[in-house]
């Protein structure tokens, strides 16, 4: 329980409760530090990758190849070889390599996912929980039983049909843009989003829409300027994470976008083609470089929306 | 005299009753206009990629393209006859190597939830530096799949990985005497290393979200009766999250036959699985995405029933626990 104290200046403060000690015998402490000791050498092992790409990403391959565990031998030459290794990931004709290129379409197919995806699931998900109509319960159902069908060969029908629609085989502008078209049609309201979202808009009570109604507002406004703020704190988390989805999703990018057209390709598709060829040039600084370069956004992201993200997406019961 | 009307309208939602008419479109018209224009684009998505996706599947799965006669025969048991002699005839490496390694990762996923189980409940115990590990915990879970299967090779890389390094100063190998760790031989074992690398964090915290949300006063009161770890795990906090971690042992199943981005980035296929049989032929003729459908469709007829036992069995247990 929280208490609060009058200070000598007059000032109130709030006094914490002393961190709750906990009782262990000596065998439950021995248990204790050893599973302290194996889950932090399991969280150096998710994170040390990371350090090596990163250090190793600010030298030049001689030394690198000479000791993997250096570190750069100073500043200057640490910016040297960010010049030199970022420089050469950039646009590279030796190994076909234009991150710029992967970058755009990595954004924009990103972005344009997570806007039809969230609209369209947050779209189903209100009008499913908040109406009642024939046929609401079954579409309710039948998704649920669609996606709990483990339906494995699925994906060569669906990839014909794309090729047959035509979306895949053109060149050019239009091409892409036919192409990005097709990427777009296939993302679906149903899915996981949607059952949460579903969730969110039932437990919010009608009585809002109802006042707004009342005040003359129309359906569609309801659900976007009453019901939609109302859910926000899903809809932002689901938002993030299907944009990292988005962002990181390999074999969608790959198979109906990136592999007909090299300049289709986005950065997780680019990067594991490039990274064979990198291998076999011995371009590994360099490749590092490049796999920073896609990964630093998404850690950009975690740290901005770390906490909305765990709350929302692991349960608010992790308790510190 | 417009306001009593209005406030005499109940939530479509709650109302059974008949609402009173409006100029025009009574207010029931209009919701079901709102209702089903909203959800016309949806459904039709659904229909297409879903629906006759499947259907046009079990479609593709019984054609078979004779180029040589210019004909497509249909309905025929072509590629279902030709995954079965694959299967028990010729008895293929790779449709063989395809289903251990389904089944192995199957089994791997179930070791998973285990250990994050077990790991989830010193969370819930307070493990010195759990905020901190909690935060790198959900890192996979967030970068692609692509950069930590890279990062992943390129720790076991025989020249530069640190792994690989360590591993040949333990063992006195030198580079070329270093084991290929992803070929087909040992490719299945390092697929199912990575799962349980990436694996353990993301699934640690979601159990432990479900064991932090017990209730305390259970807990403290198998305390009192000098309840200790074991006792608390086996009797209490397992029986009472058993519905997540049902969840999760469900989802190791279904990963058995969907797992395949891990042996394309891992090992160009060298270490198969049968989702990767069936996605490696995609983009190959029309009889290659045949093959793939109908090698796709026995295993969701094999896949749906043991997902439907599985789940039969862990509600049974469920049931067992009496809570």
């Amino acid at each position: 329980m929280n208490t609060k104290h009058k200070t000598p200046t007059g000032k109130y403060v709030t006094i914490l409760p002393k961190k709750e000690r906990v009782n262990r015998s000596k065998s439950e402490k021995i248990i204790m530090w050893t599973v302290f000791a194996l889950l932090s050498v399991y969280a150096f092992t998710l994170v040390y990758p990371f350090f090596y790409l990163v250090v190793n990403s600010m030298r030049d391959i001689t030394s690198f190849k000479i000791n993997p565990f250096g570190l750069p031998k100073g500043i200057k030459d640490a910016i040297k070889n960010i010049k030199a290794n970022y420089g050469y990931m950039f646009v590279s004709k030796e190994i076909d390599m234009n991150v710029p290129m992967m970058f755009f379409n990595s954004i924009v197919l990103s972005i344009g996912q997570t806007i039809v995806g969230m609209a369209l699931s947050c779209i189903a998900a209100y009008v499913l929980a908040k109406y009642k109509f024939k046929g609401n319960n079954f579409i309710y159902v039948a998704t649920i039983v669609a996606s709990m069908v483990p339906t494995v060969g699925a994906a060569p029908a669906t990839y014909k049909l794309m090729l047959e629609a035509g979306f895949l085989q053109r060149e050019g502008v239009t091409g892409y843009l036919y192409n990005y078209l097709g990427m777009m049609l296939m993302v679906g309201a149903f899915g996981g989003p949607f059952l949460y979202l579903h969730s969110f808009f039932k437990a919010i009570p009608w009585s809002y829409g109802e006042s707004a109604q009342l005040d003359g507002a129309g359906e569609f406004r309801i659900f976007v300027q009453i019901m939609l703020p109302l859910a926000s704190n899903g809809v932002m988390t689901f938002t993030i994470m299907r944009f990292l989805g988005s962002w990181n999703e390999y074999w969608g990018a790959y198979l109906y976008f990136g592999s007909v057209f090299t300049e289709r390709e986005t950065l997780a598709v680019g990067l594991n083609r490039i990274s064979k060829l990198a291998d076999n040039k011995g371009r590994f600084v360099e490749l590092f470089a490049a796999m920073v370069v896609t990964v630093m956004p998404v850690f950009i992201f975690y740290a901005i929306f770390q906490k909305q993200l765990m709350r929302n997406t692991i349960g608010g019961g992790l308790k510190g | 005299m417009e306001d009593i009307k209005m406030n005499k309208i109940e939530s479509f939602e709650a109302s059974t009753a008949k609402p009173p008419k409006r100029r025009g479109l009574t207010i029931k018209t209009k919701k079901l206009a709102f209702a089903w224009g909203m959800l016309a684009y949806p459904i039709l998505q659904f229909l297409v990629f879903f629906v006759y996706v499947n259907i046009d599947s079990v479609l593709m799965s019984l054609t078979w393209v004779q180029t040589w006669r210019e004909t497509a025969i249909f309905p025929t048991f072509h590629f279902f006859e030709k995954f079965f002699r694959d299967l028990f005839v010729d008895k293929l490496d790779q449709v063989v190597f395809a289903l251990r390694n389904s089944l192995l990762v199957g089994l791997n996923d179930i070791v998973l939830v285990i250990l994050s189980v077990t790991l989830a409940y010193f969370f819930y115990k307070k493990v010195p530096g759990r905020n901190t590990f909690r935060i790198i915990f959900f890192i996979p879970s967030i970068v692609s799949i692509v950069i930590y299967t890279m990062v992943y090779k390129y720790m076991f890389n025989p020249t530069i990985g640190p792994v690989s390094k360590a591993l040949q100063w333990v063992f006195g190998w030198n580079e070329s005497t270093t084991p290929l760790w992803f070929s087909q031989k040992n490719g299945i074992w390092m697929i199912m290393l990575y799962c349980l690398w990436v694996g353990t964090g993301y699934n640690i915290l979601i159990l432990g979200g479900a064991i932090a949300n017990l209730p305390e006063e259970v807990m403290e009161s198998a305390r009192l009766d000098g309840a200790k770890m074991r006792h608390e795990l086996f009797l209490l906090v397992i029986p009472m999250i058993w519905p997540t971690i049902s969840v999760s042992i469900l989802g190791a199943v279904t990963t058995m036959f969907t797992l395949f981005l891990q042996v394309e980035l891992l090992t160009q296929g060298d270490a198969p699985t049968i989702a990767y049989l069936i996605n490696s032929k995609i983009q190959g003729s029309p009889n290659s995405r045949s093959e793939a459908a109908a090698i796709g469709l026995t295993f969701t007829v094999v896949a749906t029933p043991i997902i439907l036992i599985v789940k039969k069995i862990l509600d049974k247990v469920s049931d067992s626990f009496g809570f």
